[in-house]
C-alpha cells in the first residue's frame, strides 16, 4: 500500500474506478434513453427523462475524475494536454485519443440538452442520436487500452449495462422509422373542393 | 377565481410537488448508485492491483522482483518496494545445451554413523 502511495497508483486505481463507472453509468444513460424514446416506453417517458438526465450528468462527472485523477499518476505521467488533446498523448496515442475524444462527444452533446431551445429541438433531436457513437468509443477506449478489460468483474459490470444498450441501439437502427414519441402523426388537410 | 378553479390549481400544485419530489428521489439515487459503483469498481482494481503486486499497465504484463525469471523480455516490473525496475530483456537466442555426462556413482561410505 506504501508503494501505491509513493508512485501515486492510488491515482491510477482511483482513474480505473472512475473510467469504469462511466461506462457503466454511460451504458445506463443510453439504455434509458432509448427507452424513453421508444415506443415501448411511451407510458414512462415522465419518469425516464429525469432518470436519463441524471445517469447523462453522473456520467460526466465520473468522465472528469476519470481524466483528472490521471494527472496525479507518476507511472504514465500524463500532462493536462494529454488528457484534454485527442491523440495528443505520448502513450498509447490512439487509444487514449479515441478517450479523449469520446469525453468531449459526450460532453458537447450531453450539455446541448440545456441549450436545446437556441439550437432548436429537431436539431438537438438529430444531433444527441450521435450521443451512441462516442459511447461506443468510450467502450472501444475501455476494450483498448483498459487496465482492467480482462478482469471478469469488469467484464461482467460492462457487459450486464452495455449489451443491453446495445442491443437496444441496434433494435432502434433497424425498426422502422416512426414520429417522435408523444406526438400524434400530422395530417395533411384534404381539399374537397 | 371560482371553487372549480381554485380546485384545479391546487390538484396542479399537488401534481407538480409530487413530480419534483419523485425527480429529487431519482437524481438522490442516481448519485448514490454512481457513488456505489465507483466505490466497488475501486477496491476491486485496488484488490486486483495488490494482488497482483503491479502497476499493472494496459496492454503489458508486469511481474513482482521475485518473477523475474519468468518474465517476459523488456517488461517493466515492479519490486517489493514499490520501485518500477526495468526486467533485463530474456536472451532471444537459446544456445544449445548438450547433454552432462552422467555423474558417476558414489563410492559406498567406509562407516555407517552420520553426523
Amino acid at each position: 500500500m506504501n508503494a501505491l502511495l509513493q508512485t501515486g497508483g492510488l491515482f491510477w486505481v482511483t482513474s480505473r474506478a472512475a473510467g469504469t463507472a462511466a461506462l457503466v453509468l454511460a451504458s445506463l444513460a443510453v439504455g434509458i434513453g432509448l427507452l424513453s424514446s421508444s415506443r415501448g416506453g411511451g407510458g414512462r417517458i415522465a419518469e425516464l427523462r429525469p432518470l436519463h438526465e441524471a445517469l447523462s450528468l453522473a456520467t460526466l462527472a465520473a468522465l472528469a475524475v476519470h481524466g483528472l485523477s490521471l494527472l496525479g499518476d507518476q507511472y504514465v505521467g500524463y500532462t493536462p494536454v494529454e488528457i484534454t488533446v485527442p491523440f495528443a498523448s505520448s502513450y498509447q496515442p490512439f487509444w487514449t485519443g479515441l478517450g479523449v475524444t469520446a469525453f468531449w462527444g459526450l460532453a458537447a452533446l450531453g450539455l446541448a440538452y440545456y441549450q436545446r431551445a437556441r439550437i432548436g429541438p429537431a436539431r438537438w433531436r438529430t444531433m444527441h442520436r450521435f450521443t451512441a457513437v462516442f459511447w461506443l468509443l468510450g467502450i472501444v477506449h475501455a476494450l483498448g487500452m483498459g487496465t482492467d478489460r480482462g478482469a471478469p468483474w469488469f467484464l461482467l459490470m460492462v457487459g450486464v449495462t452495455a449489451v443491453p444498450a446495445l442491443l437496444l441501439l441496434l433494435w432502434r437502427i433497424l425498426e422502422p422509422a416512426q414520429p417522435p414519441p408523444g406526438r400524434a402523426p400530422r395530417r395533411r388537410a384534404i381539399d374537397y373542393s | 377565481m371560482t371553487p372549480e378553479a381554485e380546485r384545479r390549481r391546487r390538484i396542479a400544485l399537488a401534481r407538480l410537488a409530487e413530480r419534483a419530489r419523485r425527480i429529487s428521489l431519482i437524481r438522490r439515487s442516481v448519485v448514490a448508485g454512481a457513488a456505489a459503483t465507483f466505490v466497488l469498481a475501486w477496491g476491486l482494481a485496488l484488490g486486483n492491483q495488490l494482488a497482483h503486486g503491479t502497476k499493472t499497465h494496459p496492454g503489458e504484463s508486469t511481474t513482482t522482483t521475485g518473477e523475474q525469471d519468468t518474465a517476459a523480455s523488456g517488461v517493466e516490473s515492479e519490486s517489493s518496494e514499490g520501485v518500477v525496475v526495468p526486467v533485463n530483456p530474456a536472451p532471444t537466442t537459446v544456445a544449445p545445451v548438450t547433454p552432462a555426462p552422467a555423474p558417476a556413482p558414489a563410492p559406498a561410505p567406509l562407516t555407517t554413523s552420520q553426523s
